[in-house]
């Protein structure tokens, strides 16, 4: 297996650089942007802050985005174990122009306490938010970045919604899907994919 | 006692160490019982779907139809404006060829010959052509292992369209700045060598949708794995100079030759094998849907000695009277700009209807016959295409399915294609006594996910067929029904195994592969795994047969299942072998083919060849929605 140290100096280090988006944002008025789309609803973090979703989370970032429930014992674990190895590679971006964001599906339960805990067992560095915050609110999260199923009862089972991330390069607009349980390298090769500006 | 919170964590660290010392492989997985052999987790502490409860916010649109949650297009009126033709592309010489952005004194751009190599992998390795070979000692020499290479450029580009009288310039991305591209009409024995040049804006420019940064597949060339636009293949464009590939082209050579060839050993290939009309699409990993519906796409049409393309052979119309069509679907926003639902992920579908790049026009033509090419570049919609008089549907002649020539012309008063097929047909004009019919599709389709089955009445028009001008010249094609009566008209292309009975009998001793396309932990799967560039889902010796079982289990979606490099025959549906000369939901599956309809809860058996080449090809879901989450398998050939 590829030492960790080499691989983020062969392949993060050296081609995830960051960049500055050279334009304004677009121009014109996108049906799936900003506030409008992704919504301001309140969320909390693992960390105790309160955020407006789009302004304080979104706006301007690379952002790895999935969902999750920490009482999920066999599913969950190991895409968080999988996106924890992505981001020691990602190494400091992450914090910086990259942000991880793992959503609760059972914000209920998973008050920003037992995040908290559930992030440290993991340990989740900086830039990696767990969030959780009113059910209807996360629910619109959730239909508005299309972890949904088209069967109402496939919908309704959470577990079905966990599989995959949703990576995005905010300031672009640009998205792209990936596996959440990928190897980290090709996830690395996918979050690359929406950041070809990197060179 | 420890708290509740550090319990939490200890568990969580519990996990974690258990997985890190598994290392995550997929095989240590199964070995821990976390995954099954499908490659699905194993659930075992989920919640019950009814404890957690339904969506409960008014505000929630309706997840699956995009349609139902954008505002409508702008309106328009219909059949004003002329359908267009596709501009066709010509040939230019090998040392006229160009790369780069012209010289800002000058205005010329680099000249650059082909030096044999091209790029792959994001543009990060340079490999030679396998069968065009440069001669380092000559500048611009070359040698093509089949015949001598056509060479032909195009430019990848913005442009801004008006796609109807009634709208405001949209905003594309087209090759040569055409939506659908130019027509290229190729020959089997000539092949060609087409630099794909990247002009489109810089990367570091915010796009609505897409990204420029290009792979093209010809669909479904027998093309050899470099220039067969793999998805992992794409390339930036010129307008990225500090990227990997600062000139921002890609040489792509396509043999034009017949599968079978090596076995002949006459580099020509079996002549049941010709393909006829196929298209060019961009294919770029996890953004196909989005460049395809950017306007990505256009026609290529190929010819040999039996369909010439100048009246001989089987004599089936030609030139002016052999009209390539691409119908699309778009939505657009008040602004007359495309919209792509980014968070749909059962297929996006538009309220716009465009026939070659023009929303519902109409089209004149002489009573004669004619070839019609349809076309359905995606990216989620069917289509099943009829002519309607204002009181019945009028009969004409499927020749084609997926472009590839029938064994027989069949009478048809509709035909169907999914995503990705071509059917070509003949209409009679001079038979027709209306002076004004519609094409018309009659396929209802509410969601991405697939046509309802509904057949509608009298169905949308797409197109207004006026009968009315003057005959130009004598009509010398043939007359489909040879003159009998009945539904089996002329014959056309003879199928290479025209013994069916032998055919099924050697399949069913040949190797089986199984293909499951299913939907499962938020993307779309086959047999329960997500795309991964570097798994190889199959290694297939070259030369070899096999059968393949394509299985959806789902009963609310439907899946085009496109297979690259070769065309297949179908076996059975269900296990209902296929009939010869008769339709199945308005398609023809006694054919050669490259998309299978795969309809819900349905199993499809096809016979595979994989014949002459060696390297890495693709199938995928070309509801390219589901292809860019994660429907699709490697297979090579080795």
């Amino acid at each position: 297996m590829m030492d960790r140290r080499a691989f983020f100096a062969g392949a993060a280090a050296t081609a995830l650089v960051p960049f500055a988006v050279t334009q304004p944002a677009m121009a014109g008025k996108l049906p799936q942007d900003g506030a409008e789309w992704f919504t301001n609803v309140e969320v909390k973090t693992h960390d105790g802050q309160t955020l407006r979703f789009y302004d304080d989370v979104m706006k301007g970032k690379i952002l790895l985005i999935n969902f999750f429930f920490t009482s999920c014992d066999n599913v969950c674990p190991l895409m968080t174990e999988n996106l924890a190895r992505v981001q020691e590679l990602l190494g400091a971006r992450v914090g910086q122009d990259i942000r991880m964001v793992s959503i609760s599906l059972q914000p209920e339960h998973d008050t920003p306490e037992v995040m908290a805990a559930y992030a440290k067992g993991y340990g989740v560095g900086p830039g990696w938010l767990f969030l959780t915050g009113r059910k209807d609110d996360i629910e619109l999260l959730r239909h508005r970045l299309g972890f949904v199923d088209s069967n109402p009862v496939t919908d309704a089972d959470p577990e079905q919604h966990i599989g995959t991330v949703r990576i995005a390069n905010e300031p672009m607009h640009r998205w792209a899907m990936s596996p959440a349980l990928l190897n980290p390298p090709a996830l690395i090769r996918a979050i690359k994919r929406v950041l070809p500006e990197f060179s | 006692m420890t708290s509740w919170k550090d319990k939490v964590a200890l568990t969580a660290q519990r996990n974690r160490q258990e997985i890190v010392k598994a290392k995550l492989s997929r095989r240590e997985m199964m070995r821990l019982g976390l995954l099954t052999a499908g490659g699905s987790l194993i659930v075992k502490a989920g919640l019950s779907s009814r404890a957690f409860g339904q969506p409960t916010a008014a505000s929630l649109a309706d997840p699956d139809t995009t349609l139902s949650r954008m505002p409508a297009s702008p309106p328009i009126k219909p059949f004003v404006q002329q359908m267009p033709r596709l501009t066709l592309k010509k040939p230019i010489k090998s040392n006229q060829m160009t790369a780069g952005l012209p010289d800002p004194i000058t205005g010329k751009a680099l000249l650059l010959p082909c030096d044999g190599t091209t790029p792959i992998d994001g543009a990060t390795k340079r490999i030679d052509h396998q069968y065009y070979k440069h001669n380092p000692n000559v500048e611009g020499a070359f040698i093509d292992k089949f015949g001598e290479t056509k060479f032909y450029e195009l430019e990848m580009k913005e442009a801004h369209i008006k796609l109807h009288p009634d709208y405001g310039a949209s905003k594309v991305w087209g090759f040569d700045g055409q939506v659908p591209g130019p027509l290229f009409r190729a020959k089997y024995g000539e092949p060609a060598m087409v630099r794909f040049k990247n002009h489109l804006p810089s990367v570091r420019i915010p796009q609505a949708f897409g990204i420029a940064e290009m792979t093209t597949h010809l669909h479904n060339g027998h093309t050899p794995s470099e220039s067969d636009g793999n998805p992992v293949n794409y390339f930036n464009s010129v307008n990225d100079p500090n990227a990997v590939n600062p000139l921002g082209f890609k040489d792509q050579h396509y043999p034009n030759v017949k599968a079978g060839y090596t076995k002949r050993g006459d580099l020509s290939g079996d002549p049941t094998e010709a393909l006829g009309s196929l298209w060019y699409h961009d294919h770029h990993l996890d953004f196909t849907a989005q460049n395809v519906y950017k306007g990505m796409f256009g026609c290529y049409n190929l010819f040999d000695e039996l369909d010439t393309g100048d009246g001989t052979g089987l004599r089936l119309p030609h030139d002016d009277f052999d009209v390539p069509i691409m119908f699309n679907d778009f939505l657009f926003d008040q602004d007359c700009q495309t919209v792509f639902d980014l968070f749909n992920l059962d297929g996006i579908l538009g309220d716009r209807f465009a026939a070659n790049g023009a929303i519902q026009p109409k089209l004149e033509v002489e009573k004669r016959r004619y070839r019609f090419r349809l076309y359905a570049p995606g990216p989620s919609r069917w289509w099943e295409f009829a002519l309607w008089d204002g009181t019945n549907y009028l009969p004409f002649w499927q020749i084609s399915s997926d472009g590839n020539l029938l064994p027989n012309a069949i009478q048809v008063t509709s035909t169907r294609i999914a995503v990705a097929e071509r059917t070509d047909i003949i209409v009679d004009f001079s038979k027709i006594k209306a002076r004004r019919i519609y094409l018309v599709n009659r396929l209802e389709q509410v969601n991405g996910r697939g046509p309802t089955g509904r057949i509608l009445n009298p169905g949308q028009p797409i197109i207004q067929i006026n009968l009315t001008l003057p005959l130009s010249s004598t009509d010398d094609s043939a007359d489909p029904s040879a003159g009998q009566a009945g539904i089996v008209g002329m014959p056309l292309r003879p199928l290479p195994d025209p013994d069916w009975k032998a055919l099924q009998a050697k399949a069913a001793k040949l190797p089986t592969r199984t293909w499951r396309f299913e939907r499962g932990s938020g993307g779309w799967m086959v047999n329960g795994k997500f795309f991964d560039e570097n798994v190889v889902s199959a290694a297939i010796p070259q030369e070899s047969e096999e059968v393949w079982v394509i299985q959806n289990p789902g009963g609310s979606w439907r899946h085009p299942v496109h297979i690259h490099f070769e065309e297949h025959r179908v076996l059975s549906r269900n296990g209902v072998p296929v009939k010869p000369n008769t339709q199945i939901n308005a398609s023809v599956d006694y054919a050669r083919k490259d998309v299978i309809e795969l309809n819900t809860n349905e199993e499809v058996r096809i016979f595979m060849r994989f014949r002459d080449m060696k390297g890495r090809y693709v199938m995928h879901c070309h509801n390219v929605v589901h292809e860019d989450h994660a429907m699709m398998i490697r297979w090579d050939i080795v």
